[in-house]
């Protein structure tokens, strides 16, 4: 105690509890009464970054408040199918998604570049099989599904595979190891490991809309 | 293959695993990594290909929900790409706090290998393998090229 008891602010003795080997328990159990416990959460919480607090009311009830910062950000997305891979794309860029019914919808400029008319607007075709390279059989755009994405004033739509359902994904920054290879700047905001442990790159609508 | 777990050894204790390195086979070629360096060794697994990354890195693994950049060593050293079977490992190294998954052909043994026994790398190596060497021992009757982990890290770092 480094402060005279009386200084101590409610919270701050609450948070005591968080320090290391603190334990009001007077015996050691089998899972418990070390103090160790409370250190291991607070420890990981301030590894990716976070804060935790405490605010108890006797009689009434304990509030945890965990902080954690955007890094570790959820996401709710539809999942998209490319090939083999899938991708996770924020929901709030969809504007529709559909099939195409008429390949004469789709125009093709002179240097190959293809674009769609959607109610009197023209987007460019984004095919995610070619800019990601990925290996698929569905290349015909009647065969697969079209994404309507938007982000600020500028709009495309995108063409995968099929789609995959929504999935809400806890966002994770690529490793730092692969920094060097600005993955943020070919439309990739970060990974996501999904339920099944497979993991899932996620999609950013404005960065695709700049990069095509 | 079960799993075998290295912990990375705290400060005081790394000492004792100083000229000990971890030998593995690429081809007929026994290599070795310094066991400091190696967290653990696990069977190859699928990985999650990332568009834009040069083709050695093969992809993303979950190990055990921390994301991990898998290299495969082969495509690395420019040699021929070879179907991965179950003595195929994958040998995870840290380097600067990050930690990597480097795909081997087959993992061999810990060698405790002494000073004495090394004599420096070549100096003209031609083949990549060479590049990324910081000596070469020679145990037995066999020839362990210990690789340099800085250097072979060096072009994703840089």
């Amino acid at each position: 105690m480094t402060k005279p008891e009386a200084q101590y602010t409610d919270k701050e003795i609450y948070s005591l509890i968080l320090l290391p080997g603190f334990s009001t328990n007077r015996e050691v159990t089998e899972f418990s009464g070390r103090g160790v416990g409370m250190d291991v959460v607070r420890k990981n919480i301030e590894k990716v970054g976070g804060s935790i607090s405490i605010d108890s009311e006797k009689g009434r009830g304990t509030v945890f408040t965990i902080k954690i910062p955007l890094t570790l950000a959820i996401v709710d997305g539809m999942m998209l199918a490319v090939g083999g891979a899938a991708f996770a794309l924020p929901i709030t860029s969809i504007r529709q998604s559909f099939k195409l019914a008429d390949p004469g919808d789709v125009i093709r400029d002179t240097d190959g570049t293809e674009m769609m008319m959607l109610r009197g607007e023209c987007l460019p075709l984004i095919r995610l099989h070619r800019i990601f390279d990925c290996d698929t059989q569905v290349t015909d755009l009647t065969q697969g599904i079209l994404i309507q994405v938007d982000s600020g004033s500028r709009g495309a739509c995108l063409f995968a595979d099929e789609l995959l359902g929504e999935q809400q994904v806890v966002v994770k920054p690529f490793p730092s190891f692969l920094g060097k290879y600005s993955l943020k700047q070919m439309g990739l905001s970060g990974c996501s490991i999904l339920g099944d442990g497979s993991i899932s790159l996620i999609l950013d609508a404005a960065n695709l809309l700049t990069l095509h | 293959m079960t799993t075998e777990t290295l912990t990375a050894a705290p400060e005081e204790v790394r000492d004792d695993l100083h000229g000990r390195y971890l030998t593995f086979y690429i081809g007929d070629t026994l290599y070795g990594i310094e066991l400091m360096h190696v967290i653990e060794i696990i069977s190859v697994q699928p990985t999650t290909r990332v568009p834009g990354l040069p083709p050695y890195i093969k992809g993303l693994i979950n190990l055990r929900g921390k994301v991990v950049p898998v290299i495969d060593i082969r495509l690395k050293f420019h040699q021929e790409e070879r179907p991965y079977d179950d003595k195929t490992c994958i040998i995870v190294v840290t380097i600067d706090d990050m930690n990597v998954g480097l795909i081997a052909d087959a993992v061999a043994e810990v060698a405790d290998i002494d000073q004495s026994l090394t004599s420096p790398p070549p100096e003209l190596g031609t083949a990549d393998g060479e590049r990324y060497l910081r000596s070469v021992a020679k145990v037995g009757d066999r020839v362990i090229l210990n690789i340099d982990i800085q250097r072979f890290f060096r072009s994703d770092l840089g």
